[in-house]
């Protein structure tokens, strides 16, 4: 499956459907397509919400593939160059650290190198080049190893 | 018409926020003004209900860190959430920060 979004909130409702169609017909688990849907969601919202410009937004390309074993997503745009594979900084540890001093955001990609078996990340020409790669029968709540 | 993707009520002196479907980044951010009006206007404690809904991102943890640091750790409270919902408050951390049950 190859889709074309809009870089905006109405392009990533359009990917979750369309996703979740592909997902249903290959076949994968119920925690597979969480998985999937989560990963792909936090991964392109993060384009659309910083990788745009005042003059122009990202072009957003997301390839969907599968084999026996695998579910593989590439998402292809146009902005900066920005690898997404670098890995976020881990969430607070001590559970006594205060509601207040918790920050509002940045757990997306958090989120989706959980929930992900593997990520690679290229820069090619003026656009960056995302592949994640999951477990097509994910069992449930299982976080991959990465 | 489609769905509300929250509904409240109040119940036992208690703001019941009650989440229905998916709520991923698009969701999250149509329900982001209404759902933060209700919070700061209310002065009870404050229960999110996510028995109904089947997904949430990252945008949703977002709002209910607000929610909580409005209301207070002990007047907020995540209720019913299912266990792939759960995992996800995990993955963050968040299960450690907000009252869940």
């Amino acid at each position: 499956m190859l889709l074309t979004l809009e870089a905006n909130l109405a392009g990533l409702a359009q990917l979750q459907t369309d996703a979740a169609a592909f997902l249903k017909a290959a076949g994968a688990s119920e925690q597979t397509c969480f998985n999937v849907l989560l990963a792909l969601d936090e991964v392109a919202g993060n384009i659309v919400m910083h990788a745009g410009t005042p003059l122009a937004q990202p072009i957003i390309d997301v390839r969907l593939s599968h084999t026996a074993d695998t579910i593989t997503a590439d998402i292809i745009d146009t902005g900066p160059p920005f690898d997404p594979t670098v890995p976020p900084a881990p969430a607070p540890s001590a559970s006594d650290d205060p509601l207040s001093a918790l920050s509002i955001g940045g757990r997306g990609l958090l989120l989706a190198h959980a929930v992900s078996q593997h990520m690679a990340y290229v820069r090619e020409g003026n656009r960056n080049r995302l592949t994640i790669r999951f477990a097509r029968q994910a069992a449930p709540d299982a976080t991959p190893a990465t | 018409m489609s769905s509300p993707l929250f509904t409240t009520d109040t119940l036992d002196g208690q703001l019941h926020v009650s989440f229905h479907g998916r709520l991923d980044t698009a969701n999250s951010a149509a329900v982001h003004d209404p759902l933060i009006a209700l919070v700061n206007a209310s002065d009870q404690p404050i229960v999110f209900d996510l028995s109904d809904v089947t997904f949430i991102a990252s945008a949703f943890l977002r709002l209910c860190i607000m929610s909580a640091q409005k209301a207070g750790k002990e007047n907020f409270r995540i209720a019913q959430a299912t266990p792939a919902v759960r995992h996800v408050f995990g993955i963050a951390g968040l299960d450690r920060h907000l009252r869940m049950d």
